[in-house]
């Protein structure tokens, strides 16, 4: 959750190379407000470039989350609402859920961008800190609202920073500015089929480091499937401007 | 039909849990933004360290200032922290306050950092408190 007043804005990058297919970078920025402590609000623009093909913009996410439990908790729930226009071109592949696939991204640019998709995402997210840990579960649960049906998928993540404890000196390459996790994510099929059975599965590795305001973050990413890429390379910067909200109050009065 | 009887399991997993949380915050007694009577139970474990303290003064400027204000003076809606309450919270008070936060009134949670560091900014803000000796 952003806290509350705070504007975050991320590029989020995903490059691969499929095999029988053309390598590509997508591209997602991200704008993320905190509207209460209990409430976040995100908004997503997304892109992307494909080898021998084109450049394209793909869509926009809104996405809200609410955080359910008003204290902390052994585990602590958030609810995830989001809506997507995207068209079937995007490749951000910023959640995996159904049956999708390394085979989606074979489709050229020019006929995937003509199929659009109206889609409603759920998650369920539960976290929990413990010894310096964070832990993550997420279950998704997405709804093509053209009329296919609900497709779901899931993520675990675990991190933890380098040093528990902050140095008394401002330094940029300490450890407790590092944090290191590991991320298993993937498809659960759908309501007509849950299975693992012909999904994506993805094990990542995360680095990332904090400078200031500034966050890095950097996810070999790694096929578990026939159906998943063998291999992508997702990465991250964002930068955080403090009490935006108030500054623009601010300036208005 | 599986999937109907997944999304049964998970209401009833959600509800559970919600019901067995908030049976444990009717448990709270009235202290330091309603901290419960353990939480003062709690001790610093760096309530005597100068490096601690330190570091807590840094995670002060990079995580609480922007609100609270550098000197702690405090800023818009949010208070001064070298006011009286402040003075009488006990560490674990502030700890739990600081780890839980106010959502409905602004005050983030920050569980998110290490306990170690939330210990880290207790110990600074008590220090500026004059009180660089409570455990």
């Amino acid at each position: 959750m952003e806290e509350p007043g705070n504007l975050e804005i991320e590029a989020k990058g995903l490059t691969a190379s499929p095999q029988d297919g053309n390598s590509f970078l997508s591209g997602v920025m991200e704008f993320e407000y905190g509207a209460k402590g209990w409430w976040t609000t995100e908004f997503y623009l997304d892109g992307q470039t494909t080898a021998n093909e084109s450049t394209i913009f793909t869509g926009f996410r809104w996405e809200n989350r609410f955080r359910l439990l008003m204290h902390e908790h052994r585990f602590n729930p958030v609810a995830y609402v989001e809506y997507e226009d995207l068209s079937g071109a995007d490749k951000s592949y910023l959640e995996i859920v159904g049956f999708d696939s390394r085979y989606d991204a074979l489709v050229p640019n020019r006929a995937a961008s003509r199929e659009r998709a109206h889609e409603l995402e759920t998650r369920l997210i539960v976290s929990s800190d413990f010894n310096g840990w964070n832990a993550a579960e997420n279950f998704i649960a997405e709804k093509n609202l053209n009329g296919a049906p609900w497709e779901f998928g899931y993520g675990l993540a675990l991190s933890r920073p380098l040093s528990l404890l902050a140095s008394a000196d401002e330094c940029v390459l300490c450890r407790e500015n590092f944090q290191a996790g590991l991320e298993l994510y993937g498809g659960l099929g759908t309501t007509n089929r849950l299975t693992l059975h012909q999904t994506s599965q993805y094990l990542a590795p995360v680095i990332s480091w904090q400078v200031r305001n500034a966050l890095f973050k950097l996810s070999p990413t790694f096929g578990l499937t026939d159906a998943s890429f063998p291999a992508m390379l997702r990465f991250g910067v964002s930068y955080e401007f403090a009490g935006f909200g108030r500054k623009l109050r601010k300036a208005f009065q | 039909m599986r999937a109907r009887n997944f999304a049964v399991y998970l209401a009833a997993f959600v509800v559970a849990t919600s019901a067995a949380m908030t049976s444990r915050l009717s448990a709270q007694s009235p202290g330091f933004h309603n901290a419960p009577n353990s939480a003062a139970q709690m001790k610093n474990p760096y309530w005597d360290n100068a490096q601690a303290a330190a570091g807590g003064k840094k995670l002060y400027s990079q995580n609480c200032a922007q609100c609270h204000g550098n000197n702690l003076q405090g800023m818009g809606p949010a208070p001064t922290l070298t006011s009286e309450s402040m003075k009488n919270a006990t560490p674990g008070d502030l700890f739990w306050f600081i780890t839980n936060g106010d959502l409905s009134k602004g005050m983030p949670s920050w569980s998110q950092l290490p306990k170690q560091q939330r210990w880290q900014i207790v110990t600074f803000l008590k220090l500026k408190n004059g009180e660089p000796g409570q455990p």
